[in-house]
């Protein structure tokens, strides 16, 4: 029985020696680090949509919370002339929404993230 | 960094632990896609979505089994995955192992040094079928336990000891023939 052991042991070092000796299951020069370059990509931006998805809040709550005190200290007139501007002048008011939206998203993250690429790109570690 | 740490700072999005978590965990995965799909042009592409998937999957990991052993896993799926995308492999993966896959080699081992017994032996492995070449990568190049290799692979304990003992008779074998005196390799080594 242990002489059976033994040539188990014989038999896995020699296993162990010839998948140790082959260059094919060595992990490709700067495999690691490209993965590591996009790990990394992928953080930065769910950050970045995170941030940017607080910051609206903020401002949607801040809005919110402007109007409500309108309304209830008696100013339902002024918001009313408000709300008829915004009604009168629709399509300005969507173009200015829409163009501040598109500002917003190109500042907060495609910028931000497209810096980071090339920051990552000019690394040594770069792919 | 040990696994608890890791896995908090992966969680809270900290990139600093990404280094950790790949650095700790490529060689395993490199080997379980390696063994499975063999030399590939998507082998990349595959390491990649392996730790893309984990990095997705961490907030739900309840470090139940070790890291590596749930990395290897996470590994082992995106495989089978892969061999059924591409509709390959799939006989010698799940059908019954013909493992008279060793026949005629012996001639491919000349001289019966080391390096012949290396190229032998690694030409032995590349023969086997996929989950075979997966066990034997993971047992004795990774140095699992078989515990952790039925986490990993998702076989039953006794299907991978199995494995392992058949390999090593068929090996064992194979090496008989072509060198009679092994005690002579082993003190080489």
């Amino acid at each position: 029985m242990e002489k059976n052991q033994f040539q188990n042991g014989e038999i896995d070092q020699l296993v162990k020696v010839a998948l140790e000796s082959t260059d094919e299951l060595s992990v490709p020069y700067q495999l690691a680090d490209a993965t590591i370059a996009r790990l990394r990509k992928k953080i930065l931006l769910k950050e970045m949509v995170t941030e940017l998805a607080f910051k609206i809040c903020i401002g949607l709550g801040s809005l919110g919370i402007l109007a409500g005190a309108f309304i209830l200290t008696g100013g339902q007139e002024f918001m009313e002339k408000i709300l008829d501007f915004l009604r009168i002048n629709k399509p300005v008011v969507l173009l200015f929404l829409t163009t501040s939206v598109v500002i917003i998203i190109l500042d907060q993250i495609l910028i931000r993230y497209i810096n980071a690429d090339e920051e990552s790109a000019s690394s040594p570690f770069a792919h | 960094m040990d696994d608890k740490t890791l896995i908090h700072k992966l969680k809270s999005g900290d990139s600093s632990a990404v280094r950790a978590l790949v650095d700790n965990n490529k060689n395993l995965v490199w080997h379980i896609i390696i063994s499975m799909i063999g030399r590939s042009n998507d082998n990349e592409d595959l390491f990649q979505e392996v730790f893309l998937r984990v990095f997705k999957g961490i907030s739900n990991f309840r470090a139940d089994a070790r890291l590596s052993t749930w990395v290897g896993s996470i590994t082992h799926h995106v495989c089978v995955d892969y061999i059924r995308k591409k509709s390959r492999d799939a006989v010698l993966m799940y059908g019954e192992s013909d493992l008279s896959v060793f026949q005629n080699m012996k001639s491919d081992c000349k001289n019966g040094d080391n390096e012949d017994i290396n190229k032998l032996l690694l030409e032995a492995i590349s023969r086997l079928p996929a989950d075979y070449r997966t066990v034997i990568t993971l047992y004795h190049l990774d140095e699992h336990p078989y515990k952790e290799i039925v986490e990993i692979t998702g076989m039953p304990e006794g299907t991978v000891k199995s494995y392992i003992s058949r390999a090593r008779n068929m090996l064992r074998e194979l090496l008989k023939e072509v060198v009679p005196d092994m005690s002579g390799i082993m003190n080489e080594e």
